[in-house]
């Protein structure tokens, strides 16, 4: 299970501590894998031109130091996986290889806090991919 | 998908109640599972201590438009 966190990263990191430290106090929860940098923007919820829009413009990478973490052509792993991704340098093939695979069982749609509607957010998304 | 529940239902809609449960640090029990899920998306939402990253957490990712992304 792949879990994509949108939200804004002091969010995501947030959220990721909390998972720490669960993690850290008890020792059947999940390891938390990866840790990367931003958001990922494609989930099914968003309409679907923002989607096709957002797989053409939107550039991920994982940090160098981690992307030998990372091969498309491995046996993923059941655990869940957080990818934070930085947007400097096309790497959305790796995930789209996962979203193919059918790998990919949910997407979490975080409502922005600073975004009063979901267009806002959509706006940001783009402004911020583009 | 607006709320807790909703997306509470897509995990066991998908059969993915129990990978969650251990994601969140409890066993299999549904009402904890809700619970625990609920604290996690308040805390994603609104980050607070001593969960909020720090600026020392922040430092090392650019900004876009003036903001983190």
């Amino acid at each position: 299970m792949v879990i994509f966190l949108l939200a804004p990263l002091p969010h995501v990191m947030s959220a990721i501590k909390y998972l720490e430290s669960i993690r850290a106090a008890q020792k059947y929860a999940y390891p938390l894998v990866l840790w990367v940098q931003l958001a990922i923007c494609a989930y099914p919820t968003l309409p679907k031109s923002v989607r096709d829009s957002l797989r053409q413009r939107l550039p991920v990478i994982f940090p160098p130091n981690r992307s030998s973490d990372i091969d498309a052509n491995d046996e993923m792993s059941q655990d869940p996986v957080f990818y934070i991704l930085e947007p400097v340098v096309p790497y959305f093939e790796t995930i789209r290889s996962y979203l193919d695979r059918e790998r990919v069982g949910i997407m979490i749609e975080i409502l922005w806090s600073e975004c009063a509607t979901k267009e806002e957010k959509i706006q940001l998304i783009l402004k911020s991919v583009g | 998908m607006e709320s807790v529940n909703d997306l509470f239902q897509l995990f066991r809609d998908d059969d993915l109640l129990i990978p969650l449960s251990r994601l969140l640090g409890v066993q299999e029990t549904e009402d904890e599972t809700r619970v625990r899920l609920l604290e996690f998306v308040d805390i994603l939402n609104d980050p607070v201590d001593p969960y909020k990253p720090t600026d020392d957490d922040l430092s090392a990712f650019p900004k876009y438009n003036g903001i983190y992304a």
